[in-house]
């Protein structure tokens, strides 16, 4: 139903229920005057616990209260909300509209003798009813058989006229006994059934409904198939209840997900913990042993060189569980930062201090364009393992006789540090998964380093969590450049 | 031939018609179609020596849009009701629907269908549920109207049941 293409008698509440206006009101399908100031479910108890109204928009179909039988289309527009009526009276009108034209076209033409039946077959023909005549206690086909009927019903033995409707539609057992005390009032009126849908031999679907009509002392039962007519209405029911499906689906697939991850980081965290004591034991006992000369002394230069490969080895499983460890932890929902002003130049030279060796054994330079007094508003664990990761990253990656360039700058809202070698660089492909913890991809170094390929993802994850951004520009064979922007509060 | 209304009841998206269309036309289609109103279907079936001839009425998914019209169940010698084990809330609907079933056609015989059997996987309705509903006398089955599980033997029970109950 769409209120904008017809004009449907119309109730504006407010989000409270309460009725501040009634458009066009000589369409009130109702038998009595609705006020405004009254609350909508206090007169229509079909709205009971709909107000406030949190919905966009609500269509609800085939409503049956009092005397009305029809939709009502709740839109809401602004905290105001318009309940349109479209009273399946109408569809009667239409009916009624249409035997008025054709008794009047009768009258015009002078055919003067009464006929035989109120309803000719000219009219069914248009209307597409199957009209069946309650007279006595048989139902007496009437007018033409619609082709619909002929359809649903190919094999339907017409040799009677007498109809028994509930056999040949089951959905009319609950509707003429309702029929029947409308016939027995004698009064001009007419009820309307609810939808039914039936099969022909071939799997057709026929949706029907039957009115049951009194009028001037006799009774019909009218039975139309709205198949071609229904389709609208059908498919916003079918797209509301899929959508209604996907989201539910939507709901718990992301629930699924979200136990999956917390079991993962459970079972990394767990793993990498119990496994880093046996390592750091083993790691401690070679370092013991290889720096004990008299010991070392009982080993060839092959054996002792096997020593140094084995404490290299375990050197680098130890720093691999250490950094799984620590990832595993980084869950930010549960994350308490520590923030606090750290001069940043003082922290950049003593995680560099920790790469002496590194640099020296490459003899890669670090220079400094950084403010003595220049502070960064950070968790200094956390950031500290930003800077470290950053330096491991570039020492890696660079030449011999290499240059790591820090360069911080005090803007307006933020500082921004730019962290640049003129090492190896890498290719836009690589920059595009460089913070992806999915795709772990370690690259060695200019000598051979290896890594872990999850510390710039911890790198990310821990700037998210200080609403820090990072970018990465890189050129192959020109080098790298990490900006940093921390926001100053 | 005797004749014998069955109504099928439930949650929106359950399975209703597709078991209906397993049963009487041995199909299945994954593709939801949802149904308004009602929709009536007949299987001549034999239930020891008696020829029966069952009238399924399939009626629409009960949600906020549509509401199972008690009338719908006057002349029901008995009832399907149908929860996807995939959706709990569905369990919740067809506990309404067995009140509903109580209160309007009184005590006749029903079975409680957990469709979706090939979904099993998925299921939010869990193993202790349903024992504990079969400890309140409730007839229960697993059912699948993809795989055909159970389908054949749920109406043919329920019908056995309708049959018994008019001795």
């Amino acid at each position: 139903m769409s209120p904008k293409e017809r004009e449907y008698f119309s109730i504006v509440v407010e989000n409270d229920g309460k009725i501040i206006h009634i458009r066009n009101i000589e369409l009130n399908p109702f038998d009595f005057k609705i006020r405004k100031g009254e609350r909508i479910d206090d007169i229509f108890p079909v709205f009971y616990g709909m107000f406030p109204f949190y919905k966009d928009e609500l269509l609800m179909e085939k409503i049956v209260f009092d005397n009305y039988s029809g939709s009502i289309y709740l839109k809401n527009e602004y905290d105001r909300i318009n309940i349109y009526f479209h009273s399946d009276n109408n569809e009667m009108d239409r009916i009624k509209n249409t035997v008025q034209r054709h008794n009047q076209n009768k009258l015009i033409s002078k055919l003067k003798e009464k006929s035989e039946k109120f309803l000719t077959e000219d009219i069914l023909k248009d209307l597409g009813f199957i009209c069946l005549e309650k007279k006595d206690k048989d139902y007496i086909l009437s007018g033409d058989i619609p082709q619909w009927f002929k359809n649903l019903f190919p094999f339907y033995n017409y040799s009677s006229v007498i109809f028994t409707p509930e056999d040949i539609f089951p959905f009319l057992e609950i509707f003429l006994p309702k029929a029947e005390d409308l016939f027995q009032t004698e009064e001009n009126g007419y009820i309307v059934s609810g939808l039914w849908t039936q099969f022909n031999p071939d799997r057709e679907e026929f949706v029907m409904r039957a009115i049951a009509l009194n009028s001037s002392g006799r009774h019909y039962l009218l039975i139309e198939s709205i198949t071609e007519r229904n389709p609208q209405k059908h498919n916003d029911l079918q797209r509301s209840r899929e959508l209604l499906l996907k989201h539910q689906k939507l709901i718990r697939s992301e629930e699924t997900i979200r136990q999956l991850l917390k079991y993962r980081e459970e079972f990394i965290s767990i793993i990498s913990h119990d496994i880093k004591s046996p390592l750091s034991g083993a790691y401690s006992l070679i370092d013991f042993l290889k720096s004990d000369e008299n010991f070392m002394k009982k080993f060839s230069a092959k054996e002792a060189h096997l020593f140094d490969v084995i404490h290299k080895n375990l050197k680098d499983v130890l720093d691999y569980s250490e950094q799984l460890y620590e990832w595993s932890h980084l869950n930010f929902s549960d994350i308490k930062l520590n923030k606090t002003d750290i001069n940043l130049l003082s922290l950049l030279i003593d995680v560099a201090t920790n790469f002496s060796d590194r640099l020296l054994k490459k003899k890669v330079s670090v220079e400094y364009d950084i403010a003595e007094d220049l502070t960064v508003f950070v968790d200094e664990v956390f950031f500290k393992n930003v800077i470290q990761n950053l330096f491991t990253n570039a020492v890696k990656f660079s030449y011999q006789h290499g240059v790591i360039t820090i360069k911080a700058t005090d803007n307006k809202d933020f500082i921004t540090i730019k962290f640049s070698d003129n090492g190896t660089g890498m290719t836009k492909d690589v920059m595009k998964t460089l913070f992806d913890y999915s795709t772990k991809v370690s690259t060695k170094g200019t000598e051979g380093e290896k890594g872990t390929g999850i510390g710039l993802n911890i790198v990310k994850r821990i700037l998210d969590v200080h609403n820090a951004n990072i970018y990465v520009d890189s050129e192959p064979g020109k080098g790298t450049t990490f900006t940093i922007e921390i926001p100053k509060n | 031939m005797i004749k014998k209304k069955i109504c099928v009841l439930g949650a929106f998206a359950v399975g209703k018609t597709s078991l209906i269309e397993r049963y009487v036309n041995s199909v299945f289609s994954d593709k939801y179609h949802t149904t308004i109103g009602v929709k009536t279907d007949q299987k001549d079936v034999k239930s020891g020596d008696k020829d029966v001839r069952l009238i399924i009425w399939d009626i629409n998914g009960e949600d906020d849009y549509q509401k199972v019209k008690p009338s719908y169940l006057t002349g029901a010698s008995g009832a399907l009701i149908i929860a996807d084990g995939t959706r709990k809330d569905s369990l919740a609907v067809a506990m309404e629907m067995m009140e509903l079933i109580k209160t309007t056609i009184g005590e006749k015989p029903f079975f409680l269908l957990i469709n979706k059997s090939d979904l099993r996987q998925d299921w939010e309705i869990t193993r202790e549920e349903i024992e504990d509903l079969k400890d309140n006398k409730i007839n229960i089955l697993i059912t699948s109207a993809k795989t055909g599980d159970n389908v054949e033997k749920a109406f043919t029970e329920l019908t056995g049941s309708i049959i018994e109950n008019d001795l």
